[in-house]
């Protein structure tokens, strides 16, 4: 099933909203849940996530990447306004409020969600110390498994440049990064 | 394919739809007013962010003259004349001096702001009108249009083409007209907004 034209109306046409989200809510949260120990911060940066595509779709190209890829982008994006918000004082802004739709059951699910995905949790850590040009292309390639091409659509750069970024990276990391990886360009 | 959705991912998705189906309207018309001419073009990356922040008229139209100006109206509001991209701190300093906290970037060649530099509020931002123009931009802001702890952010590029561009080059950043191609956006931010990190509008699907 071809995605591309969904994206350019899910901010106009629900049902096209509904398939791009089942199609990629899973990813969406397992990203996420790489990023944040809250179910309910969770929550709260699933729905802005989707926000965002809904009103950043007009922005999508398809001749540019696959929606997937733009999708961690804009995902990036809203996790990294998050931390950057808790930094200052609590959550500054949601603009639907996400976690007071949790119930146990739900809170349960998302909790799972975040245990399961310690490991890449815990290689975020150790990519820390890598300058934010290199760790940004790592973290999506060797955290969250994309092909380098789609790093660089998610990051707006070029694929050569992932490329740079990321083969530096590796010289500077060899023991973080792990070696049975094996990178797509 | 996630067909199975807990109580959680339901509720979201029901709200979600619902917000599109609001909003849908209103990138009808945008998009409405937005075609009536080939200047049009130049609106549309504007008129395809203003809905996100609510009840904003996009009326595509001409320019001319002197770098900007600001001027109030009727009831507090404050009339803006951008007719070259020049001096944006004068301009975040004259809207400063009305009370109006703003972030303004121009840009050269077609580039944009990297996404993630804010937030944008939740409220509706009723009555803000903007009219662009081939190489202008004019605005209308009513006076709680920009509330305490918020920023008016507005970005601005301005790339000339060549003839050759101008019969081959189209894209959802800008439009090309009359020799330009443009990449106009604004939004009322809420929060701190991060300094701009410049990126090619033309070569990346941008996610906000």
């Amino acid at each position: 099933m071809s995605e591309i034209p969904v994206v350019a109306d899910i901010g106009r046409d629900p049902d096209a909203l509904e398939a791009f989200y089942r199609a990629h809510l899973d990813p969406v949260q397992r990203f996420i849940a790489r990023r944040v120990t809250s179910p309910h911060d969770a929550a709260d940066l699933t729905a802005d996530v989707f926000l965002e595509a809904i009103r950043s779709c007009h922005r999508f190209r398809a001749d540019l990447g696959n929606p997937s890829a733009w999708l961690f982008g804009i995902a990036r994006n809203v996790v990294a306004g998050h931390h950057r918000s808790a930094g200052r004082s609590a959550r500054a802004h949601t603009r639907l409020d996400a976690r007071s739709w949790l119930d146990d059951d739900s809170i349960e699910r998302l909790a799972a969600r975040i245990d399961a995905e310690s490991r890449g949790r815990a290689l975020l850590v150790s990519l820390a110390d890598l300058p934010e040009r290199q760790r940004s292309v790592v973290e999506l390639v060797a955290v969250d498994g994309l092909a380098l091409s789609e790093a660089a659509i998610a990051l707006g750069i070029s694929a050569t440049n992932a490329r740079v970024r990321y083969h530096r990276a590796r010289q500077r990391l060899t023991q973080s990064v792990p070696t049975a990886f094996e990178v797509t360009p | 394919m996630n067909t199975q959705l807990d109580s959680f991912e339901t509720r979201l998705l029901a709200e979600l739809r619902e917000h599109v189906a609001h909003n849908a309207p209103d990138v009808d018309e945008a998009e409405r007013l937005a075609g009536r001419s080939a200047r049009a073009w130049l609106a549309i990356a504007a008129c395809l962010v203003s809905v996100a922040i609510g009840a904003m008229l996009i009326v595509p139209g001409l320019g001319s003259s002197p770098a900007y100006s600001v001027g109030e109206g009727n009831a507090g509001r404050v009339n803006v004349e951008i007719n070259r991209p020049e001096d944006a701190a004068g301009l975040e300093r004259a809207l400063a001096e009305r009370g109006i906290n703003a972030d303004i970037t121009y840009l050269p060649g077609l580039q944009v702001c990297a996404p993630g530099r804010y937030q944008v509020t939740e409220r509706k931002a009723s009555d803000m009108m903007a009219t662009i123009g081939e190489t202008t931009i004019s605005l209308t802001l009513p006076s709680d249009t920009v509330r305490p702890g918020e920023t008016f952010v507005l970005t601005w590029s301005i790339l000339p083409l060549t003839d050759e561009e101008i019969a081959t080059r189209n894209g959802p950043f800008g439009g090309v007209v009359d020799g330009f191609s443009a990449s106009v956006e604004f939004d009322v931010a809420t929060g701190p907004v991060a300094p701009c990190d410049p990126i090619d509008a033309q070569t990346v699907n941008r996610p906000k």
